[in-house]
């Protein structure tokens, strides 16, 4: 063939030039190529989920309307803002694998998988109040208009799981540091420690599981010494293995993803939970306020009330917006042949379609950043060659993209 | 080095070492990126599965044979035929042309060493492994019985499990087929090599190019589709059970939004297949070479726009009927401009009745039948009474396995020469390709008439009772033509037989075949039979892929030989690789 | 062979320039929902927002704007074909809700019979 091997100058460019291609241009655009066509395919994927949202928003509306108000704008908007800068950090990363700095590489990379858990931990938030308040898919909706289900155990287990995630993250890295320091003689000593805090911590788990007549304390006791246990015990774990696999600085880095990811998890979880909690705290205590006014105001909370006052208007508003809506759909529903108050579940349906399928996208998406990591930190990329990182850095945006959609269609409503 | 010097000395010092002795272990072929292993595997995996699925259909005869049944019961029954529906699209039909001749001959037509993603490939294989045993197992030992569709409120409801099972076995295959198309798609746009544009491209490149496309775009959809399915048996979201509020229709719209562009998956592949053996064997260039191109093209983007005529009773609104029912006849025209422009590469043509050519032969036969009675039932009025009756079940066979499995006979008698360098008894084939196509025609062509009696589908018995009575008289009529068709459906099945023994024999103890027995000028005939691992000794150089007048029988050979000098190539047309 | 560096490399100010856009339509979408009432406008502008978010992050992000037309026909068209789908499907499921109504009503309504 008339085009000769690419005289790329350095033996980088050989090492992943496949046989079966003439040029590295060509390995580049053939991968690049690939990876619209899997984008196609990806939107066509998601093609489904939007047509039955379509349909059911225009056959019912009013289901629609009625049950978005269960969605939190702020949680919804914070996420989209967490995406952008990640795609952010990912188009920056494609850039400096172009101009090769490979520190600001692996920061952008690993910044990445840090907002993917950040995502994941804000939308685990959300999951887990829907899950409690029975605001489910078709079949298992069970939310009931006007009773207040207690979230607080459901707030407290949220907590626990922030503050584990963060504790395991916190442990690697910490661990990780000290690997760099020069441990690794130690790893015996870690593969105990991790055999330790494993056992413990899942034994804590357990009985915190099992045994029913315990007090909330000691549950909280024991999730909390299980938690920890099981996150120094897994930090140990890793650290060993890194250890074990002795100065393979990808390793090591892919194993610091790992840790950005749950830190950012933890990070996510806590915060939108803090958010969650005083926004119901507020609005309980206007709640009270409406029931047992009087009795209240004796404290003399003057400035408050202004304050209180607003939310209570607005939460009145919200109620018999919701009455009437309900009414609607209840309807609707004798006019469907269904279950009455279980129709929104439809919507929830889609929710969970929509939004779980679009999570389970940002795991795969972690997955690879976290490969692409262990690459970067290898010193695979380089101007010459980078095309994973850019490949990769096309899902995400994507990714990206599609919750650009989903954020006002699911969460925006009027 | 060029092409043409290698060709005349063809057969004397051949290799000793291809790519199917070159290295021997278990696993050299398990790991294998080689996509001529890739697509040996393929061979292997789908024939099984072509086997199972006629076994089914041979049940399914033998039951009609008697009014009220002969073998099961009706739940047998039902999932007898959707075991045999359901392995014949998934396992069989559709990766049967483009996963393995697509796989072996897509980039030795380019002159390339692989295709551009061999890891993707090998997965792709794999895929289809799991996802068949996920799928087979789960239909065998589950009983799934609700046809190879899965309508919901039926699917929904009733056999959960099997359901689940099933569409997760799909979801994978879909993978495997969207990992093959998109592989084939990269290749063609980036790996031509230089001197071959577009329109210089082997028409199998073309159909299989298009393939690539409508699994690329349609494959996904499937994907979500089952994936609510799913969601639909084991959570009950409401959107396709009527029960939570859901609407069933919408599934069949989810459905044939890729199951009707699927059955141009299926018959594009066979149509690339015809366009490549027809010149061969007419000793002719191909005629209207750019109108069969473009047509692969406009068949698969037609095929986007027709899916809404699988609803026309479902209770689809009028508006759409119309609007689909006008869209379908569109797909007709581009069908049509290839079976003229192969009729006319035919027309004075030095025919060639090899067992390819008998094969090719048979297949235009029985497509057009088949591309013919789609029009009754695209055509509202006459859909109404046809749907779901025998006419029905003879049309999509005579397109599918009169056409898809026919031009995959085709293509197996062409290419098994190039593919294990043995040359099978001509005799034999061509018996073979006689037994099939009456048989075909047997088992078939009474189906139609059946159908416009008014024999429903999927009935296990026809001996008339309380829901479907009728006549002693239309018994007896049905009882004839089923026996027929099931008389039919043995001889086919003799003639399938012949043809897996005389390629197999072929094996054994077949003569050592030329690099090109046939005289074809793509390039796949300048390599060695069986290829080398690398496909070719030298970078072949490209010409004219329909130009047959510098070849010339050769009796010592047993081939054909090509004298120089070969057509030059035109270099105005001479565009480098990928730059479109 | 061609390893000129042809690749485009965007440029860091055009990066966040981008960045900030992006954040500032997503402020604008959540303000236009939660605070303006546009009634019948209100689908077509928050869509509008999104599709010149998705154009930013397609066009700069993932360098639309710079590669091979082909990476954005392949783009256009997965959209041409999502938006078949979708509104087919949508033509056909609206034309035949009257008839669901109907049946429903005829199945509820009270089962009078005419005298024989």
């Amino acid at each position: 063939m008339s085009a000769t091997t690419p005289h790329a100058g350095d033996l980088h460019a050989h090492r992943f030039h496949a046989h079966h291609f003439d040029t590295q241009e060509q390995q580049f655009q053939a991968g690049k190529l690939g990876m619209w066509l899997f984008l196609a395919t990806e939107v066509l994927f998601f093609s489904g989920m939007f047509c039955a949202y379509t349909i059911y928003r225009v056959i019912h509306p009013e289901v629609f309307a009625f049950a978005h108000q269960f969605l939190d704008p702020t949680l919804g908007a914070a996420n989209t803002l967490v995406l952008l800068v990640s795609s952010l950090s990912v188009a920056w990363a494609v850039r400096c694998a172009q101009t090769n700095k490979q520190g600001m590489l692996l920061a952008n990379l690993v910044f990445t998988v840090l907002c993917a858990g950040i995502f994941m931990g804000v939308k685990s938030v959300e999951y887990t109040l829907k899950f409690h308040e029975g605001l489910l898919w078709r079949s298992a909706y069970s939310f009931v208009e006007g009773s207040h289900p207690d979230l607080g155990p459901a707030h407290e287990q949220l907590r626990q799981f922030g503050l584990v995630s963060l504790g395991i993250g916190a442990a690697i890295v910490v661990l990780g540091m000290l690997v760099g320091v020069g441990l690794r003689k130690a790893r015996g000593l870690f593969l105990a420690v991790a055999l330790i805090g494993i056992l413990v911590g899942s034994v804590c788990l357990a009985r915190a599981g099992v045994v029913e007549e315990m007090t909330e304390t000691q549950m909280g006791q024991m999730l909390n010494v299980g938690g920890y246990a099981l996150a120094i015990g897994l930090g140990s774990l890793i650290t060993g293995v890194i250890l074990l696999g002795g100065e393979n600085r990808g390793a090591r880095w892919a194993f610091f993803a790992i840790a950005a990811t749950v830190v950012g998890l933890g990070a996510g979880c806590l915060a939108a939970n803090v958010y969650t909690a005083n926004k119901e705290a507020n609005a309980h205590s206007t709640h009270a306020h409406s029931t047992h006014g009087e009795a209240a105001s004796a404290a003399g909370e003057q400035h408050d009330v202004s304050h209180d006052e607003t939310h209570e208007a607005g939460s009145q508003h919200r109620a018999t917006e919701t009455t009437a809506l309900v009414n609607e759909f209840t309807e609707e529903k004798l006019l469907y042949g269904g279950e009455g108050p279980k129709f929104p579940g439809i919507f929830f349906s889609i929710y969970y379609a929509m939004t779980g399928v679009h999570a389970i996208h940002i795991l795969c998406g972690i997955g690879v950043f976290v490969w692409i990591i262990y690459r970067a930190a290898a010193g695979h990329f380089e101007p010459s060659y980078y095309g994973p990182v850019e490949y990769v850095g096309l899902y995400w945006h994507l990714v990206d993209l599609i919750w650009i959609y989903l954020f006002p269609l699911l969460y925006l409503i009027q | 080095m060029n092409a043409t010097a290698d060709s005349i000395d063809d057969g004397g010092n051949e290799p000793a070492e291809n790519y199917l002795n070159c290295s021997n272990t278990i696993a050299s072929w398990a790991f294998t990126l080689d996509h001529k292993r890739i697509g040996v595997m393929y061979l292997v995996g789908i024939c099984i599965a072509l086997l199972l699925g006629g076994l089914f259909a041979m049940a399914i005869r033998l039951q009609l044979w008697m009014p009220e049944g002969m073998l099961f019961d009706e739940q047998m029954y039902n999932e007898i035929f959707t075991l045999h529906g359901a392995i014949m699209v998934f396992l069989f039909i559709i990766p049967s042309v483009p996963a393995t001749f697509g796989n072996f001959f897509l980039p030795i037509m380019l002159g390339a060493k692989d295709v551009a993603f061999p890891r993707m490939n090998l997965a792709s294989f794999y895929l289809w492994v799991f996802g068949t045993i996920f799928f087979v197992a789960a239909m065998l030992f589950t009983g799934l019985d609700t046809g190879w569709t899965f309508y919901t409120p039926y699917s929904a409801e009733t056999s959960k499990a099997p359901v689940v099972a099933a569409t997760m076995g799909v979801f994978i295959l879909g993978f495997s087929s969207i990992f093959t198309g998109l592989n084939f798609v990269v290749t063609v746009n980036t790996m031509r090599p230089p001197g071959m544009t577009w329109f210089r491209m082997p028409l199998f490149l073309w159909s299989i190019y298009a393939t690539g496309v409508i699994q690329l775009l349609a494959t996904p959809v499937l994907g979500i589709t089952v994936l609510l399915l799913g969601a639909e048996a084991v959570f009950h979201i409401g959107i396709f059970d009527p029960r939570y509020g859901g609407d069933p229709v919408l599934y069949q719209h989810f459905f044939w939004f890729y199951s009707h562009p699927a059955v141009y998956i299926m018959i594009l592949p066979g149509m690339g297949i015809i366009s490549e053996l027809l010149p061969v064997y007419c000793r002719k260039p191909i005629f209207g070479y750019k109108f069969i191109a473009l047509s692969s093209i406009a068949i698969a983007l037609l095929g986007f726009l027709v899916w809404g005529h699988h609803m026309f009773v479902s209770s689809e609104s009028t508006i759409a009927a119309v609007i689909f029912s006008g869209l379908t006849f569109s797909v007709s025209i581009p069908s049509g401009i290839k079976v003229f422009n192969w009729l006319a590469t035919m027309y004075k043509g030095n025919i060639h009745m090899n067992t390819g050519m008998c094969y090719v032969m048979a297949f235009m036969f029985l497509f057009t039948i088949g591309g013919l009675t789609g029009l009754h039932l695209g055509t509202l009025a006459t859909d109404v009474p046809l749907h779901d009756t025998y006419f029905v079940v003879a049309h999509f066979h005579y397109v599918m396995m009169g056409g898809a499995l026919i031009a995959f006979l085709a293509g197996i008698f062409h290419w098994w020469p190039k593919m294990f360098g043995k040359m099978y008894n001509e005799f034999w084939g061509q018996v073979s390709a006689m037994l099939v196509f009456i048989g075909f025609n047997l088992t078939f062509f009474p189906q139609f008439y059946l159908g416009t009696l008014g024999m429903p589908r999927r009935y296990a018995s026809y001996e008339g009772r309380e829901g479907f009575p009728i006549s002693e008289a239309l018994v007896d009529q049905f009882t004839h033509l089923h026996r027929v068709s099931t008389g039919g459906a043995f001889v086919l099945a003799t003639g399938l037989v012949i043809a897996a023994a005389v390629l197999l024999a072929a094996l054994l103890w077949g003569r050592r075949a030329p690099r090109n027995p046939w005289g074809g000028a793509t390039l796949e005939w300048t390599c060695t039979s069986p290829p080398i691992h690398s496909n070719f000794i030298d970078t072949p150089s490209v010409g004219d892929p329909y130009f047959y007048e510098n070849m010339e029988w050769d009796p010592e050979l047993g081939g054909f030989k090509t004298l120089p000098p070969a057509k030059p190539i035109e270099t105005s047309e001479h565009q480098p690789a990928g730059s479109e | 062979m061609s390893h000129e560096h042809s690749h485009h490399v965007t440029s860091l100010p055009v990066l966040f320039a981008t960045f900030a856009a992006l954040v500032g339509l997503t402020l604008l979408t959540v303000y236009q929902a939660t605070s303006l009432h546009l009634g019948q406008f209100e689908m077509a502008v928050t869509l509008g927002i999104a599709t010149a978010k998705a154009l930013l992050v397609a066009l700069i992000f993932m360098q639309l704007a710079h590669d091979k037309p082909l990476n954005s026909v392949i783009l256009v068209s997965a959209i041409l074909f999502f938006g078949l789908f979708v509104s087919f499907t949508l033509l056909d499921r609206k034309e035949y809700q009257p008839q669901i109504d109907q049946f429903l009503l005829d199945r509820d309504a009270p089962k009078v019979y005419a005298d024989p």
